[in-house]
């Protein structure tokens, strides 16, 4: 057998491991992180299979005693484990659906939003100059709007609004997400803008382009990678902020409606009776409470495992 | 530098002005309104009429096109219907006039000093011949160049009564018309002149209605857009008192405090947000940044874990049920439980310390300094929980990436002690990036957190941003975002002079 042959074999078991197995392993090393990650999948396949595993119906289906009378207001017991709440409905079944649409606006307006942050923001940092303060000032126009007019006026303007194809809910759902994706994007394109500004003249940046790799080529294989930390900082910070929102939205008459359950509107709801039931308020928090702590949890540790200058 | 500093300034006017006309827009096509309240009334005897309506509509000034409002609330209207304008554009200072024409005088309470009170003006506008209205009457002292027509040196408009006309006036009447620097009077004897004016012509106004003017400044025509003919001819009536925020006069408030200047509320409310929020960031700061630090050292460890959770903690809850959860416990089941509960709102003891709470524990003086302590510790206490969050992750970042540096592992390599190693040499440049984020706060600062206010009734700028924004008080909304944006855009200035301080290779240009 050839040296050369021996050679390129080397270099192929070298290279094996790809990216994506790398930054597992260093993820699974952040314990809380993993166990974020689980409790994530595991309340997201609840909601997802929620038809199959809640109990009762979140909406039409009212709670009735042995006398057969309607159970308002029930304390938590075997039979409803976050007990009725005004009319009768199971708490437990209703957050279990909430989850279904307050999990995926979040999941998808955070993604949305860093991904148009992160281009924005690298395209302005990278190219400067006029570029630069022409995006930079459109983005401190955004940021001096105030959300809550804002999102009245919209409310007003889209409120009757659905989607072909699409149930009533979740097309207000989809339309929630526009405008949050819209209105939500400037902090990642802030924190790349700032990120970019440092690193594209350093040395690296220099060899990039002195062995002709084009400017989109740089801005995609140096600029973003090395400025991902600090935007799943901000991601999964950001991740419970849209949860809120979409409860703010509801709160305001837009949104998803009751009597379709979100975490979010279910807060809400359940506001006003919190000094008679606090047991009916505390749980659709302590929902948003875990879920949000569990997305920093895993924030955490994707950061520690995609930081591009951990070579080990 | 300076050419970059000064395209800058000139950006940031632009993106203040184009947000602040958007957010003007946005209130007026956002359902509601000041008047929304008095439309739905259901019976005929409850609803106000639709004459009523006009005039309170005339009297918001939301019958006019709203272009027009939008231009009167940022310059105000006391320049329309004006063909000659008055403008001193450098600041300058002069005793206020009382009603009677002499300069108000204060006495301070203690010393018993008296001095003048001062007004401030920055930009002035005087209309001029304009605020002579028709019906006015002049003594016009001047040249005659035709018959029936006169070139004014000096104008008296409406001398004291009981005062003697002048010898040597020339021409005595009534104003009909004016336009542009001509004026024409009606004599008594039914003959009509013709007065002209120019920069030259000396008013002087009657006692209390003449407005001072400042030693610099220049006259300047308008008629091309004020006058009669001119662009805004047909808003003169429009004319009024406002000077427009420009002019820093922010208005007065419609419904939370009618009638009263949104200056004074806002007066008497930064304080109390200045002292909420530098309070809540310093404590986020103090505790926030440590744990950050200490995770990074001791990456994975339990410490790190138990520091993580703590410092996610207050930011993984939705704010207004953390705020409800607090108030909760520690107003309402520390009461249940006998234990010192603390207040559940305000800045100050309004009444009595009630039985067995915090402050009666304390035997607290209402108004005191420990009072107003205690009021602030709940909200101050959720607020920097929030903060905490981003702090101790964005430090903790950077420390995790200073720490794999060359010069850490060469401070190592010499020997030092590893504390030494990490507050020399790693802290300095792994806090870095938080003065970045740090500078957005300025307009926190001012701006408060509007949710934590409202749960805990304390009066500061966001909870009074919130009512007003709730009662459609758009002086109010319009004066906080206005001033909010201008910090906004400052504080994107200073961070970006700021990376280039850190960060050498970094050049604008």
């Amino acid at each position: 057998m050839s040296v050369i042959n021996l050679e390129s074999e080397a270099l192929t078991t070298v290279v094996e491991e790809s990216p994506w197995r790398i930054i597992w392993r260093r993820f699974k090393k952040h314990r809380l992180a993993v166990a974020g990650m689980i409790t994530i999948s595991a309340i997201a396949l609840a909601c997802l299979f929620a038809p199959w595993i809640a109990p009762y119906d979140p909406i039409n289906e009212m709670a009735r005693d042995a006398n057969n009378q309607i159970l308002k207001n029930a304390p938590p017991s075997l039979s409803h484990l976050m007990g009725t709440d005004n009319i009768g409905r199971d708490i437990f079944s209703r957050l279990l659906y909430a989850g279904r649409i307050s999990l995926s606006v979040a999941f998808i307006v955070t993604f949305f939003e860093i991904i148009i942050g992160v281009f924005i923001g690298a395209f302005s940092g990278y190219y400067g100059g006029r570029i630069d303060d022409i995006i930079q000032r459109f983005v401190e126009f955004l940021i001096t709007l105030p959300l809550l007019p804002l999102l009245l006026a919209f409310s007003a303007l889209m409120r009757d609004l659905t989607l072909p194809g699409l149930p009533r809910e979740w097309s207000s759902a989809v339309i929630i997400t526009i405008i949050l994706t819209i209105f939500g994007w400037m902090t990642a394109a802030i924190l790349v803008r700032g990120m970019v500004l440092s690193l594209r003249n350093q040395d690296f940046t220099e060899a990039a382009r002195a062995m002709g790799l084009s400017n989109g080529g740089i801005i995609m294989k140096h600029m973003i990678p090395n400025s991902l930390a600090p935007i799943i900082v901000t991601a999964t910070l950001g991740l419970g902020g849209v949860i809120i929102y979409e409860s703010a939205l509801s709160f305001l008459g837009f949104g998803i409606q009751p009597p379709v359950p979100t975490w979010g509107n279910m807060l809400n709801e359940y506001q006003s009776e919190m000094w008679t039931q606090p047991a009916k308020v505390f749980f659709p928090g302590l929902m948003i409470f875990i879920c949000v702590l569990a997305f920093n949890y895993i924030g955490d540790g994707l950061r520690d495992a995609m930081d591009p200058r951990l070579k080990h | 530098m300076t050419s970059y500093l000064i395209r800058r300034a000139f950006q940031m006017m632009v993106v203040v002005l184009l947000s602040s006309m958007a957010i003007y827009i946005l209130l007026n096509i956002a359902p509601g309104g000041p008047l929304a309240g008095l439309k739905l009334a259901a019976d005929r005897k409850s609803r106000v009429s639709e004459a009523d309506m006009a005039r309170l509509e005339s009297y918001l000034g939301l019958d006019k096109p709203l272009a027009m409002r939008y231009l009167v609330w940022l310059i105000g209207d006391d320049w329309l219907g004006s063909n000659w304008m008055y403008l001193g554009l450098r600041q300058y200072e002069q005793p206020s006039l009382g009603r009677d024409g002499t300069p108000l005088i204060q006495v301070d309470r203690d010393t018993g000093e008296k001095f003048y009170v001062m007004e401030k003006f920055r930009f002035w506008a005087d209309p001029g011949v304009a605020l002579l209205n028709p019906g006015y009457v002049l003594w016009v002292w001047g040249q005659e160049t035709a018959p029936g027509e006169y070139k004014a040196e000096r104008i008296q408009v409406k001398p004291p009564s009981g005062e003697e006309m002048p010898a040597d006036v020339i021409v005595s009447g009534k104003i009909l018309t004016q336009s542009g620097v001509e004026i024409v009077l009606e004599e008594t004897s039914g003959k009509q002149s013709l007065i002209s004016t120019d920069e030259q012509t000396q008013f002087t106004f009657p006692i209390g209605e003449g407005q001072p003017r400042p030693e610099q400044g220049l006259w300047a025509g308008t008629s091309w857009l004020t006058g009669a003919d001119g662009l805004l001819g047909r808003y003169v009536s429009y004319h009024g008192d406002s000077q427009g925020i420009l002019r820093l006069d922010f208005g007065w408030s419609w419904k939370l405090s009618p009638g009263q200047p949104v200056i004074e509320l806002f007066a008497a409310r930064i304080g109390n947000t200045i002292i909420l929020m530098t309070t809540a960031i310093f404590l986020s700061l103090i505790v926030g940044i440590p744990i950050g630090i200490y995770s990074a050292v001791h990456q994975y460890s339990k410490s790190d874990y138990i520091f993580t959770t703590l410092a996610f903690f207050g930011s993984a809850m939705p704010v207004f049920w953390f705020g409800l959860m607090l108030i909760l416990i520690f107003s309402y089941y520390f009461k249940e439980w006998g234990l010192p509960f603390m207040p559940s709102g305000g800045v100050d003891m309004v009444r009595e310390a009630p039985e067995g709470s915090l402050l009666a524990v304390l035997n607290v003086s209402p108004g005191s300094l420990v009072d107003r302590g205690v009021h602030i510790i709940l909200p101050a206490l959720m607020l920097s929980l929030l903060y905490m969050a981003g702090w101790s992750r964005y430090s903790r970042a950077s420390m995790l990436e200073v720490l794999r540096q060359d010069y850490v592992r060469t401070a190592r390599a010499k020997g030092l002690y590893e504390r030494v190693v990490i507050i020399k040499h790693a802290l300095r440049n792994a806090l870095i990036p938080v003065w970045t984020v740090l500078v957005f706060d300025i307009a926190l600062i001012f701006g408060g957190a509007i949710l934590t206010e409202t749960i805990f009734a304390y009066p500061g700028m966001g909870g009074l941003y919130f009512d007003a924004l709730n009662a459609s008080d758009w002086p109010v909304v319009m004066a906080y975002l206005f001033i909010t944006a201008i910090l906004v855009v400052i504080a994107t200035l200073v961070r970006d002079i700021v990376y280039t301080v850190i960060d050498p290779r970094i050049r604008f240009s």
